[in-house]
């Protein structure tokens, strides 16, 4: 997907304006936050898990290389095929040579952000191959030629009219007067022409939202179902997924799961969470020929080894992105990729370069919400604090930098800041009223009123009232 | 090479000179319970998530009950599809007069899914399936309908406990089976406005025998 975060001022600008985009964030604090708050409130152990989460990400990325090389000899000796990938185009590459090898024509997708980040569709159509994504969500965007607007909720930018629409629109061999009144409607004709999907893929294509290196398993975590009808009917089945997934055992990956569907949608589980471990075993009734496993890096190494690397520690679940003040309002695409909200702008900046992405670290209140609800205890404002310092490091010579380098240089000479600050308050103080306009603040005058100075600093005023009480 | 690459770079990374946290291996929410504390736990959070529940005192029941529920609201004949697994097959499905059984893989048209999970998981209400020539994958997802039998001994307390009983490489040499599938609830989305709607891609329809 190309990034298009460096126009985040002015497509958070178009959608605080779009309408339709606002009813759909309204249901933010009615759904997934309110839901959220119910499941933690019925599990009092939630503090007890989120501390052992955070504890089990950090201490995986202190010895990842190990927790790599062990998923990969559980993984091969499960019978699956390991591939590396160190870029987007590598992931790409390599999985098109799969598809041919297994002469694909229909392949059936799972959702897969990761998939997302490597252009995976794109580049798999270009190739010649016909991919269908499976999941609801990602199928009525893919029908519309959007991306992704939320990490658990890929539609969620949309409403049933506009889904039913697409469907009109998109599946034009079906009888135009059916009825298709309903949600309900509308899930059972993407039932019934996705099953022909699955029927006939020749390969499967899911993401993992965990790697276990004890036995060498992807999990894969859906309500719909979607993604174990990618892995188990057609004859190939390619997982796609990041270096940051590994886990090293199946009892940290049940500590992070019981996090991951509360924090996510309010459930205590998701609906289905399956660990698919190789191919087809040699009695098995079903389950595909081979499996293919894509560890992509793209990037992430070079995370680790920064201060960053908390980052990595993300288990995807959205729940920044639910709570964010600044997400509720402008929504996923703003953020120009495929991460939005608060992870998004503590992760693009290090995936895509700060100078890609400088606008993303800015767009907070730094309010800590994301941090409150994040089940692995990111310190995501930490984080977005350390951007916007490697930004600033890197613009050497903006008027931005000037001024906040003047700033500093007052606020270290006590005698001239006296004196500035003296000239400012005079010049802000007015008699009555406040300023319409002001110079270099228009972008907050333009809105609302400048209150004035009444014309002494503190330092003169805390002066004076000092002189007033000493006899 | 990718995968040199890619390594020596994590272990630059991430060799950084500190301590190697040892990882908390005590699972969380250890539930002391007895196994009758646990039953009624499990059909507690099955209801929960909106699972139909049903006991039967000896596995020769499940056909009768399964029949019930079909015949609800008329009764009507059905044919369903059963997991070529023993104890399921050596029930007498013909007792039921309404059910037409069918073993082995899941075909285009069936309505109807019969499988055992290996395991119930008390604190969350989900079944455990596991992959196995007795125990096609598919038959869990295809059908509208599924109905699990689960024995009353196999109900553990949590997923932790549920997830380190299954048999894998370095217990005894045993495999991983090749697909191991945590249910919860019937499958369901909310991708169409927001609405919660059920039978998306798998089973619109979870009925639990508990034997
Ligand atoms: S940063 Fe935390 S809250 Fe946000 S998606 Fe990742 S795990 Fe969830």
């Amino acid at each position: 997907m190309q990034p298009e975060t460096q126009n985040f001022r002015r497509a958070a600008a178009a959608a605080a304006k779009d309408e339709a985009l606002q009813t759909a964030l309204d249901g933010l604090a009615t759904g997934f936050v309110a839901r959220r708050a119910d499941a933690v409130a019925n599990c009092p152990e939630f503090e007890a898990l989120r501390e052992q989460g955070r504890h089990i990400r950090q201490a995986t990325f202190q010895a990842l290389d190990a927790h790599l090389l062990a998923f990969e000899r559980a993984a091969k000796e499960s019978g699956s095929t390991l591939h590396w990938a160190e870029t987007a185009g590598d992931a790409c590459r390599i999985i098109e040579e799969i598809c041919t090898a297994a002469s694909a024509k229909v392949i059936a997708k799972g959702k897969s952000m990761v998939s997302e980040e490597v252009g995976l569709n794109d580049h798999l159509h270009a190739a010649g191959f016909q991919v269908f994504e499976t999941d609801l969500g990602e199928y009525l965007i893919q029908m519309r030629g959007e991306t992704p607007s939320h990490i658990i909720a890929p539609a969620i930018h949309l409403n049933e009219t506009q889904a039913r629409d697409s469907f009109l629109a998109y599946h034009h061999n079906l009888d135009p007067q059916r009825p298709l009144n309903t949600p309900e409607d509308i899930v059972g004709e993407a039932r019934q022409v996705l099953r022909q999907t699955f029927l006939t893929a020749d390969v499967g294509i899911t993401g993992a939202n965990f790697l276990i290196a004890e036995t060498g398993s992807a999990v894969v975590v859906t309500n719909e179902g979607n993604g174990d009808l990618c892995a188990t009917l057609p004859k190939v089945h390619i997982i796609i997924a990041a270096i940051d997934k590994i886990v090293p055992t199946l009892a940290e990956t049940s500590v992070l799961l019981q996090l991951l569907a509360r924090s996510a949608t309010g459930q205590t589980m998701t609906a289905y969470t399956s660990l698919f471990t190789g191919p087809k075993q040699p009695d098995d009734l079903d389950g595909p020929d081979a499996c293919h496993i894509v560890i992509v890096d793209n990037g992430r190494s070079e995370l680790l080894a920064s201060d960053a690397r908390e980052v990595l520690s993300c288990i995807r679940c959205g729940a920044c992105l639910n709570h964010c003040p600044v997400y509720s309002n402008v929504g996923g695409h703003a953020y120009g990729w495929v991460y939005p909200g608060p992870i998004g702008a503590a992760l693009n900046p290090g995936l895509l370069g700060i100078d890609q992405a400088r606008d993303l670290p800015l767009a907070s209140t730094l309010c800590g919400r994301c941090e409150d609800v994040c089940p692995v205890k990111i310190p995501l404002p930490k984080l977005l604090r350390q951007w916007r310092a490697a930004d600033f490091a890197q613009q050497h010579t903006s008027l931005y930098k000037f001024a906040i380098s003047l700033w500093v240089w007052l606020a270290r000479h006590p005698n001239l800041y006296a004196v500035w600050a003296k000239a400012v308050a005079r010049f802000l103080h007015r008699s009555k009223g406040a300023h319409r306009a002001l110079p270099f603040v228009g972008g907050w005058t333009q809105h609302r009123d400048f209150p004035s100075s009444q014309g002494k600093t503190f330092q003169h005023q805390w002066r004076e009232r000092n002189r007033r009480e000493t006899p | 090479m990718s995968r040199t690459a890619i390594l020596a770079r994590v272990t630059a990374a991430c060799r950084d000179g500190k301590e190697h946290n040892s990882v908390p291996s005590a699972p969380l929410n250890v539930l002391q319970k007895t196994p009758s504390e646990l039953y009624a736990l499990f059909v507690q959070c099955l209801r929960n998530n909106g699972t139909a529940v049903a006991t039967v005192t000896d596995p020769a029941a499940i056909p009768a009950q399964v029949a019930a529920w079909l015949n609800q609201p008329q009764a009507e004949h059905h044919s369903v599809r059963i997991a070529p697994e023993p104890i399921l097959q050596t029930l007498n499905w013909q007792a039921a007069p309404t059910l037409k059984p069918k073993y082995g893989l899941c075909e285009t048209g069936d309505r109807v899914g019969i499988s055992r999970a290996v395991a119930g998981i008390a604190d969350c209400g989900a079944l455990v399936l596991a992959a196995s020539p007795e125990q096609p994958t598919s038959l869990a997802f295809l059908p509208d309908v599924l109905f699990l039998a689960v024995d009353q001994r196999d109900i553990v307390a949590n997923l932790t406990q549920a997830m380190t009983d299954i048999p894998h490489n370095t217990e005894g040499g045993r495999r991983m089976p090749r697909a191991v599938n945590i249910i919860t609830s019937a499958s369901r989305t909310a991708d169409i406005g927001g609405k919660i709607i059920h039978g998306a891609h798998g089973p619109h329809t979870l009925g639990v025998i508990l034997y």
